[in-house]
């Protein structure tokens, strides 16, 4: 019910967590991406969220490629497929702990 | 009419004897109140055996718990330092792979902000055999 408040009235705090990342969540276990949206969040505070999302980029995109982590595995495919390249015309060979030929250490 | 004496099949002179109908239910073994004791005994018994067996574990539990906590900063300090580890060498090859190509800044960050960002298990392992990439991931699973 939008404007009861009943969990403030009541003094209890039993859905919050599901609201943010970044309110107090069950056990204590932090999210993942909690500063980045906490820096959003504290980026965009009272602008409304299309306006947040338009003026505070940076912290936006940051928070996004978190949850995302789209550009992380684009890079990692772009790696990747050089390195395959790289491999089958014999400029590049991965050196043994790539190879899974570690001695095992801690 | 008087009819003539004909042989029939009849009892001996007398009668039989006495036979033996009643049911012979041996008087045996506890009664009824003294089983429900017995029962209900075992049953007393062993929930405070439980009881107290539970309270031992749990004592048990917190000793290992602070056990895990004292060792907390040696074993995170030791996971710092391969993460670091890795890092480093993945950033070595990845010099290696992309001299190549053009407008590569490696070792890059995806990030506009200068924090440490933790990195995520692909990005420590991508450049190693998939089996090192599961067992990380999910090798307590099969953990004994």
């Amino acid at each position: 019910m939008p404007f009861w408040g009943l969990q403030k009235q009541l003094g209890i705090d039993l859905d919050t967590f599901l609201l943010r990342q970044s309110m107090p969540q069950p056990h204590g276990q932090a999210a993942v991406c909690h500063a980045f949206e906490r820096e959003w969040v504290e980026c965009g505070h009272g602008l409304g969220q299309t306006r947040a999302r338009r003026e505070c980029q940076l912290e936006y995109e940051d928070f996004m490629e978190c949850m995302k982590r789209t550009k992380l595995t684009q890079r990692l495919r772009t790696i990747l497929e050089q390195r395959d390249r790289m491999i089958k015309q014999g400029k590049y060979t991965p050196p043994e702990h790539h190879m899974g030929k570690e001695e095992p250490r801690p | 009419m008087a009819a003539p004496k004909v042989k029939q099949d009849m009892a001996p002179p007398g009668g039989y004897g006495p036979i033996d109908y009643k049911r012979h239910l041996p008087r045996r073994g506890l009664s009824g109140y003294s089983l429900f004791a017995l029962g209900i005994g075992s049953l007393l018994l062993g929930y405070y055996s439980l009881v107290k067996w539970n309270r031992e574990r749990r004592r048990l539990l917190i000793e290992e718990l602070e056990a895990r906590i004292a060792l907390m900063p040696l074993l995170q300090a030791e996971s710092d330092r391969r993460t670091l580890r890795l890092l480093r060498e993945n950033l070595e090859e990845e010099a290696k792979i992309m001299r190549d190509v053009p407008g590569w800044k490696v070792g890059e960050s995806r990030f506009h902000t200068d924090r440490w960002v933790p990195p995520t298990v692909e990005e420590l392992y991508y450049l190693r055999p998939p089996a090192e990439l599961e067992r990380e991931k999910f090798g307590l699973q099969n953990y004994v």
